[in-house]
């Protein structure tokens, strides 16, 4: 019985050797990759850059303004590092992300909408953050939110194993032979095809009228470094609900929620397809730039 | 209580220290613990469920009991069988009505009202919302051959009555095989057990090795395997092939896997259960397929039915009802649908010719044994079979018959492979499980005169290492499914 103990501890010492080896291999490939496969490896390897905008949010943001034409019209420097499902937790990891590596930027475009209403990690959102835990900000953050973060970070290889659709071996393999991304060419913007309208015709939501802790430490950081922040609701079709409450809690706010009404514009009640992008990007720009 | 879960990796550990620390010095004591712990592994699932369990475990153990004090009773040998007939007859009608009342009530009910309303009638009979237990299939099956066997005199009949709740209820085999036998199982819960290093480790590795198959090869197929079969309809043949293929490994995988850990964790308590696989893709033809794939269901029902109807002894005409009863019943066990029916005629079908020709134990030998690759015969003699049984799963895993059919017709829509990766909507591996699937052939392959790639052989602690390090790349524990026989 003695022998068949140290043989269990023996193999239960292998195990976490195992693990403690893939998570350094895998780390590595998603630290040192030369593609930027996500956006958050996108806001992690901008280091020491000048932008006179970044654009951050959700799919409301990927879909929905192309920075190229921006760029282009009114010559600046720009991005768009909006990411699907993030929420405000994870939009103040990328700009505390930003700031720790020394850019310069001007403005921040954030996109706001019912992300307002949570202060918790988006589910879905996080795992992009997961290979950089060790990152001293993400760390910080996600230590205080307890389990299972506490898991994912002093259990090797725990969070490669528990979001591996995500982050697993698939995906590493993407990393190393550095495929780029669809949004690689585009500065993050990812149009989408015209289709037929999917779903509701109509979104309903309504914004608690309390602070969210998230945004308001983003307006922190970000006065502490001279960024100007713009708070935008990207459009909606036919939206039931109301922005009205942002106004009392965000200094610079626009709300073009409602700004179309066309449904030819839309793939879907939250999404604008690519006619619509192209419309919002004047849109946006003429109405944050026009002035140049 | 899933093998994969977490649950199981605490209760496993606490059962074992507490089976040989506390336990081991009173065998009686040591039983009970073991019935304890399997009520407790089962009850998990549904507490409801244990009188079910404890009633077909008592029931064929009194059975036990009333046939062997009739042998000890001065009576006439004659009257000794009727009896003993009656009492066996009477707890298989007993274990089989259970069976058949929580598994097939439904099943047939809804066929009948079906079948009249071909004739344009309607009947008025509702179905009953029946929870199928799990293991139902399994333990019965087991509890019968104890009761079987002591009528025929293969074993004693015994009255210890802890160590027969105990051989019934056995949690590593208890909800999903080895069907075990009385003869094999039952006298080593007789006999003191005393820990064995060895056999230990080879239980610890045979663990490992079944926890790989589980969560690396079926339950990555099942994402693929639930996303073709879900469309089918709107997929090329292609794209069906690959789902067909993939399921085929699911089912191989999830269910010996489960096998292999049960066998496995058994060696830990010191018992040695019956194999249940032995490498079955790599038979040359359906017979020897069936003398490899779920060795314990298919002996059974060659020794408590096949033989009994009079096997293939008794004339053309027994031989080949004999055999498709056999199979049909071995379908109709696996599940309350048609489609079980429809895979078991067909496999029946597929063995016919063989048993007729007298060929069906052409290949009783491991397929080129102590060579490395197959000659091209032997290539072709697997592949063929391999591609027979795939269809025969397509019935398996089919909503319905129709289904099924459709699902084979759509085989026959070829367009260029590049279709496949762009039809499965799926974010994990789409082709690139055929390289790992590949892997695992190669590992089986290579270890097909072993019974697990981890049992024998050198370099054991580096082949658990590198098997470990696959569990934790390629394992998926993010929608893990329980394991596709519970639902039998």
């Amino acid at each position: 019985m003695k022998k068949f103990t140290l043989y269990v501890g023996k193999m239960i010492l292998l195990t976490l050797l195992t693990a403690i080896g893939l998570d350094v291999i895998y780390t590595t490939i998603y630290t040192s990759s030369l593609s930027k496969r996500t956006k958050v490896q996108q806001s992690m390897s901008i280091k020491s850059q000048e932008f006179d905008y970044i654009l951050l949010g959700s799919s409301r943001v990927i879909h929905h303004i192309d920075p190229t034409v921006l760029n282009k019209t009114y010559q600046i420097k720009g991005l768009n590092l909006g990411y699907a499902a993030a929420q405000s937790n994870e939009l103040y990891l990328m700009v505390q992300s930003l700031i720790d590596n020394n850019n310069k930027i001007d403005t921040l475009f954030i996109q706001i909408d019912d992300n307002w209403n949570s202060e918790l990690p988006s589910q879905l959102a996080q795992v992009s953050f997961m290979p950089f835990l060790r990152n001293r900000a993400y760390r910080d953050n996600y230590l205080t939110l307890g389990f299972p973060y506490t898991l994912y970070y002093y259990l090797p290889f725990y969070r490669y194993i528990m979001n591996e659709p995500k982050i697993g071996f698939r995906e590493v393999m993407m990393n190393l032979f550095a495929r780029e991304s669809r949004a690689d060419k585009t500065l993050g913007y990812i149009g989408s095809s015209p289709s037929s309208f999917r779903g509701k015709q109509d979104v309903d939501y309504t914004l608690v009228d309390s602070p969210n802790r998230n945004f308001a430490k983003i307006d922190s950081v970000c006065h502490k470094h001279n960024i100007h922040v713009c708070y935008f609701t990207a459009p909606y079709y036919r939206p039931q609900g109301s922005n009205a409450i942002l106004n009392n809690y965000l200094g610079d706010y626009k709300d073009f929620s409602t700004a179309y009404d066309d449904i030819k514009l839309f793939n879907d009640a939250l999404h604008l397809n690519a006619t619509g992008a192209e419309q919002f990007t004047k849109d946006f720009g003429a109405y944050y730039f026009g002035h140049r | 209580m899933l093998f994969n879960s977490i649950e199981f990796a605490i209760y496993l550990p606490i059962v074992f220290l507490l089976y040989w620390f506390v336990f081991q010095r009173n065998l009686k004591l040591q039983n009970l613990f073991i019935v304890a712990a399997s009520y407790l592994f089962y009850g998990w699932w549904d507490w409801k469920f244990l009188l079910l369990i404890a009633l077909t475990t008592f029931c064929s153990w009194i059975s036990g009991v009333w046939i062997g004090s009739l042998r000890d009773k001065a009576t006439s040998k004659s009257s000794q069988v009727n009896y003993a007939k009656l009492i066996t007859g009477a707890n298989i009608v007993l274990n089989l009505g259970i069976l058949g009342f929580f598994k097939y009530y439904n099943f047939f009910v809804e066929s009948f009202v079906e079948a009249f309303s071909l004739f344009g009638q309607s009947l008025e009979i509702s179905t009953l919302r029946i929870i199928l237990p799990v293991g139902i299939s399994f333990y019965t099956f087991q509890a019968l051959s104890y009761s079987i066997d002591v009528y025929r005199k293969k074993i004693e009949p015994t009255g210890d009555i802890v160590s027969f709740f105990a051989f019934v209820s056995f949690f590593p085999q208890l909800v999903a095989g080895p069907i075990e036998r009385a003869t094999n199982l039952l006298p080593q819960f007789f006999k003191p057990r005393s820990f064995d290093y060895m056999q230990a480790v080879e239980g610890s590795r045979q663990i490992l090795w079944g926890l790989f198959k589980k969560v690396v090869i079926a339950d990555n197929c099942a994402v693929y395997v639930n996303d073709i079969f879900g469309q089918y309809q709107t997929l090329p043949g292609s794209v069906l092939l690959l789902g067909a293929i993939y399921f085929a490994f699911q089912i191989y995988a999830d269910f010996s896997g489960y096998s292999d850990i049960a066998i496995g964790t058994a060696k830990l308590f010191g018992f040695t259960l019956m194999r249940n696989f032995s490498y079955p893709y790599f038979s040359r033809d359906i017979a020897e397929f069936w003398r490899r794939w779920h060795i314990s269901l298919s002996t059974w029902f060659r020794d408590y039915l096949y033989i009994p109807l009079g096997g293939s002894r008794e004339g053309l005409y027994k031989s080949i009802r004999n055999t498709l009863i056999i199979f049909t019943v071995s379908g109709l066990w696996h599940g309350a649908n048609w489609t079980f029916v429809g895979w078991g005629a067909y496999h029946g079908l597929l063995f016919l010719p063989l048993l007729l020709m007298g060929k069906n134990r052409a290949f009783t030998n491991t397929v080129a044994a102590g060579s490395g690759l197959p000659s091209i015969k032997e290539f072709l003699q697997m592949a063929t079979t391999f591609g027979l049984v795939v269809i025969g799963w397509i019935f398996f895993r089919a909503e319905s018959i129709t289904e099924a059919f459709a699902y084979i017709g759509g085989l026959l829509d070829l367009q260029p492979i590049k279709a496949m990766t762009t039809s499965l909507n799926n974010e994990r591996y789409a082709f690139e499980m055929l390289p790992l699937i590949l892997l695992f052939v190669l590992i089986e392959w290579v270890s097909r005169q072993s019974e697990t790639p981890l049992t024998s052989g050198k370099w054991l602690t580096v082949r658990s290492v590198v098997v470990i390090a696959m569990i934790l790349m390629f394992g998926n524990f993010v929608d893990y499914s329980s394991f596709i026989y519970f639902a039998f």
